[in-house]
């Protein structure tokens, strides 16, 4: 009986151990979804699961080696998903090398192998935690959304406030000051509107609107420091586009420095001017700049073809609170014949990146859309033409180490936004992007909504909604202009 | 065989009494909510994914929601909404029977007709749109957890079972386990079973534990979405209905122990459950909301573009607007709107486009006139909203989608769509089909895209427009042959009055491959633009019966002017003209 058993245990096992053989090799690339080919990536990043475009067979098992060392992968539910633990421990022997992958699928009878493809792990780390929202890419209405926080480490998402939590408002706008999880800032409009402002242990909701400016706080930049954050107000309206569905534009807007302490509004006529339109503010790493995109008035939305943002910074001094006089241009949009939104500074004051289309300040829905990275010292553009793709690039944000970007990107289907990080060397060189880790990567198909405002935070968000909730039903914290 | 007779079982007295209900609940909901059923089917789409099965059962409530979600795609069947909604009920009737049995009298139909009870509560919830099926599934699997609660004889593993089963009732039934400990706590406070006051706090305990856990993880913030039927019901109105069946439940269960030695004979019990049925049937009749109902009716002919049956059923008594959008757009599917649009009770241009409510069903009407009209933007857009606004997804707006990003060349989003619908069991085959139009080739082996694509966009000129007249007039430019935006366009001047953008329109572009000849009511306009100039009517290109009713309507006008009921004579004969239109509707 034990014999007989042993034999039908060992036939088992033989039909079910996995055939590793390769009986071709086909001189052709693999092509793989997500592409996560030839790139470069964090020793910390999770799993690279992937499916394989069915023209190329049914993924079996790939084969990954480095250092001597080989782990085979076998296939399952038609991908190839790796273990976590022990894709963890792969990368971090890795460190600072290449992985050969070789990828195995099954096609006429045979185990077919296709070209090698590499993975470069890179020596820096990838900040653990994006947070971003998710939104489907609409028009006027909303349902549900939040803002999200993802470990990226492994596949957990985790809410830092849904709208279920708020009677369905909406929540957007999220910003981190220096990418700490204990310092944010939000907004929420509809119910319970307001400016959710959370610095270390005090959590306070603001109300922004007052008479002296266009509106409430729209998009926010912290300073170093934690005291001050820049806002841009922003009067907004948004129409029907040919080709791009929709076309959103400011009829005006200004830009303000807010001082957290004393819930003041710094009077700052340079960013205010009712001739011109400013907005997306941005503190450099040190402090001392302010950035901003700044575009002379124009009628809209009948001149909006023409209306461009310059690139620009003033000195701003912390102790007083105050900007300097010298607008100094660094990117000139009418000779550019482009308009510069979304200014980031690297986190070592080097580069500075910031998106580019032919007009208007809402790339999200600009095909032409892409990513443009400046060397501050030197002045001037460095292409990154491998990183940019047909399709908008908008939204992007530095690691705290500076050695990765994560960018929102329309390249997949032209709708959805999707998250993409890409390793930018010390001398300014950005390699292959590659999409968000996904556990299953049907999820990108069954995914409907966008990725939203992605930012890097050091460490994990506190989810402090039913507080945010039970502050939200008392009075809000009044603003004014000093 | 004598229903009353002593010799007739008990048990088959019970087969008959739930049979009866069974049938006459299904006669009822088939005969007068048979389109509900059909309107509720787009309302969820459920996939045959592993990932949409995990991600479903992994949310509180999940598993009723799945089972829900499951039988729900399958209302699109003609009578499957209707036989399985009595089945469902009877169900829960059957298995709460029998649960009262447990406690009272089995050879008597008084925990038959007390288990009827809830189910009426139920049936009123059933026929509410914003009301979720998961909830009475929950129901369902709070009976049979009491069954199980029950029936175990071991004082000890009733204790565990009351963490147990709670827990497990949240997890799979969610808000329901608030009914369940509620349910145990009458049910325990009754019959004083021995350890029945360990049993209660253990109840309350566990009961305030799923109560207040969700709180502090934040995956509510209401505790009546916690622990209250507002759970299974769309959480931003009003949820008040929702309660009857819960109350009456706790109330059959409190009844079942005052009674439980009663006797009744069975004809008694049958008169009152037949009064009750009656009364609670009688009751749904004389409340129904038959514009409502009506609605429903009418989205199902929309949706499959029968055209005839909505001219054909058209509520003269009732008009309200949507119905009026619908109805206009059914007549000019039929290219008649310019020659009937007058013999209905039209009012202003928003008779043939309203300003969306914000509601799903408006969004819906929205979408597929536009679509019609050619003004795919705004047939998008419609859509979009109506998605989004669809919390559990929607398979005809998706359908929608598709159809509107194929035509303007966003493949990859429509390929996503597609990929979903694919994975549904009804939708998967037109989903596929669609397919051979991921590209510009196929688009043009289509006639329906070809056309709709031409008016979209043609020789650079896009007919999208925030102005949804503008939109109207290019694609008249764009695509001449399409008369769906002449008939509208004409439609909205002429509803709004404005004879001198008529003027414009039809100097510009009648006489052209635009505009080759006139309908009635345009010959009608074209009269009361050229009053005067009777000599130019036919060159300008009225035909000679409209001028001949024009001379009788003229004439009417000066004779019966002085009549006190002048607007009800004129409308006699003339109510279905343009210039009764103009000179009486106000």
């Amino acid at each position: 009986m034990k014999k007989i058993l042993s034999f039908i245990l060992a036939v088992c096992l033989t039909a079910c151990s996995l055939n590793t053989t390769v009986d071709e090799t086909k001189n052709e690339a693999v092509r793989l979804f997500p592409d996560y080919t030839d790139i470069t990536i964090p020793y910390n990043i999770a799993p690279l699961n992937f499916s394989v475009s069915p023209e190329q067979g049914e993924v079996r098992f790939a084969v990954l080696e480095v250092d001597g060392g080989r782990w085979v992968v076998e296939a399952s539910d038609g991908q190839i998903a790796f273990p976590v633990k022990k894709w963890h421990a792969w990368l971090e022997r890795a460190k600072g090398k290449t992985i050969r992958v070789t990828v195995v699928c099954r096609r006429e009878d045979k185990n077919i192998a296709y070209l090698p493809y590499s993975l470069h792990v890179a020596a820096e780390p990838i900040d653990r935690y994006i947070a971003y929202r998710l939104i489907e890419p609409g028009y006027e209405v909303w349902n549900r959304m939040g803002i999200y926080q993802r470990d990226l480490e492994t596949f957990k998402q985790t809410p830092i406030l849904e709208n279920k939590i708020t009677e369905n408002n909406c929540v957007n706008c999220h910003s981190f000051c220096n990418r700490s999880p204990e310092q944010y800032v939000f907004h929420m409009r509809a119910s319970f509107g307001g400016t959710v402002l959370k610095n270390g242990d005090m959590l306070e909701i603001l109300d922004t609107k007052t008479k002296q400016t266009l509106s409430s706080f729209t998009y926010p930049y912290w300073h170093p420091s934690g005291r001050f954050i820049a806002f841009s107000i922003n009067k907004t309206t948004q129409g029907f586009h040919p080709t791009q569905r929709v076309e959103v534009y400011d009829v005006a807007s200004d830009g303000i420095v807010y001082d957290i302490k004393k819930h003041k509004i710094l009077s700052v006529p340079q960013t205010s001017s009712a001739h011109s339109f400013e907005t997306f503010p941005s503190f450099s790493p040190d402090g001392k700049y302010l950035y901003f995109c700044s575009a002379p008035a124009k009628a809209v939305p009948d001149s909006i073809s023409e209306l461009r943002y310059n690139l620009c910074r003033l000195a701003f001094d912390a102790e007083t609170g105050t900007l300097g006089n010298n607008v100094d241009t660094l990117f000139y949009a009418d000779q550019e014949k482009r308009s510069f939104s979304f200014p980031r500074v690297s986190p070592d004051g080097r580069f500075l990146m910031g998106t580019v289309s032919a007009y208007g300040t809402f790339p999200i829905w600009h095909k032409d859309a892409d990513l443009y990275l400046m060397d501050l010292q030197a002045r001037r553009e460095i292409p990154i033409l491998g990183v940019n793709s047909l399709d908008t690039e908008s939204y992007h944000s530095w690691s705290s180490n500076g050695r990765w970007v994560v960018f929102s990107s329309r390249r997949l289907d032209g709708l959805y936004t999707r998250l993409f990080f890409s390793y930018v060397s010390a001398p300014g060189e950005m390699e292959k992007p590659f999409l968000l880790p996904l556990l299953q990567a049907s999820e990108n198909t069954s995914c409907m909504k966008s990725f939203n405002i992605p930012e890097f935070v050091t460490g994990k968000v506190k989810n402090e909604s039913m507080v945010i909730r039970a502050l939200a039903e008392q009075d809000r914290v009044g603003v004014s202009v000093e | 065989m004598d229903f009353f007779s002593v010799n007739m079982t008990i048990r088959v007295q019970k087969l008959l009494f739930w049979g009866i209900i069974f049938v006459v609940f299904f006669l009822f909901l088939q005969g007068q909510y048979a389109y509900l059923f059909y309107y509720q089917e787009q309302l969820r789409m459920f996939l045959f994914s592993k990932e949409y099965a995990l991600d479903s059962l992994a949310r509180v409530g999940g598993m009723a929601d799945y089972i829900a979600g499951f039988f729900q795609q399958f209302y699109g069947l003609p009578g499957f909404g209707a036989v399985f909604t009595s089945l469902l009920l009877v169900a829960c009737g059957v298995l709460l029977q029998k649960l009262l049995s447990m406690r009272m009298s089995k050879a008597s139909l008084l925990p038959d007709v007390l288990a009827f009870m809830p189910l009426c509560g139920l049936l009123i919830l059933h026929l509410d749109v914003n009301y979720q099926i998961t909830g009475t599934l929950a129901f369902f699997f709070c009976l049979v957890c009491w069954r199980i609660y029950i029936a175990s004889a071991n004082r000890w593993l009733s204790f565990s079972e009351i963490i147990g089963l709670t827990s497990l009732l949240y997890g799979i039934g969610g808000a329901v386990f608030m009914l369940f400990v509620c349910g145990l706590l009458v049910y325990e406070c009754t019959m004083r079973r021995k350890y029945w006051i360990p049993a209660m706090g253990l109840l309350m305990l566990t009961g305030a534990f799923w109560l207040y856990f969700p709180l502090t993880q934040a995956w509510q913030s209401e505790m009546r979405l916690i622990a209250l039927p507002d759970a299974y019901y769309e959480y931003l109105l009003d949820a008040k209905k929702c309660y009857w069946a819960w109350g009456l439940t706790l109330l059959v269960i409190l009844l079942a122990n005052l009674f439980r030695n009663r006797a009744v004979s069975s004809w008694k019990m049958v008169v009152a459950a037949f009064l009750l049925m009656a009364g609670v049937l009688g009751k749904i009749w004389a409340d129904k909301d038959s514009i409502l109902l009506y609605a429903y009716e009418r989205d199902y002919y929309l949706r499959h573009q029968q055209w005839e049956k909505i001219i054909a059923t058209f509520p003269s008594e009732h008009p309200t607007v949507p119905t009026l959008n619908v109805l206009n757009l059914a007549l000019a599917c039929r290219h008649e709107l310019g020659d009937k649009m007058f013999s209905y009770p039209q009012n202003g241009s928003q008779t043939l486009v309203s300003s969306w409510n914000g509601s799903l069903i408006d969004a819906m009407i929205c979408s597929d006139i536009f679509y019609q009209v050619g003004d795919i933007a705004s047939a998008q857009k419609f859509a979009f909203e109506g998605l989004i606004t669809s919390t559990r997804s929607n398979p005809r707006l998706l359908q929608r989608l598709v159809e509107t990003n194929i035509i303007c060349g966003a493949y990859p989003v429509a390929a996503k769509y597609i990929a979903l619908l694919e994975k549904t069991l009804f939708y998967k085959d037109w989903a596929r089909g669609q397919r051979a139009y991921l590209s510009d080739d196929g688009v043009r082996q289509c006639v329906e895209y070809q056309s709709k694509r031409k008016g979209w966009h043609n020789k650079e000129k896009y007919a999208v427009s925030v102005d949804f007249l503008k939109t109207l007039e290019q694609l008249l430019v764009n695509n001449p042959e399409a008369d769906m935006a002449l008939q509208y366009l004409s439609g909205f001047y002429l509803l709004n009055r404005s004879l001198s953008k008529f003027k414009q329109l039809y100097d510009t572009y009648f006489h052209t491959e635009v505009w080759r000849e006139l309908t009635v009511h345009q010959q009608e306009a074209v009269i009361a633009l050229a009053q005067d100039n009777p000599g130019e009517w036919a060159r300008m290109g009225v035909g000679w019966e409209v001028e001949q009713h024009y001379g009788a309507f003229s004439q009417d006008m000066a004779d019966k002017h002085n009549f006190l009921n002048f607007a009800e004579e004129m409308a006699q004969d003339y109510g279905n003209t343009y210039w009764f239109y103009l000179l009486f509707k106000k």
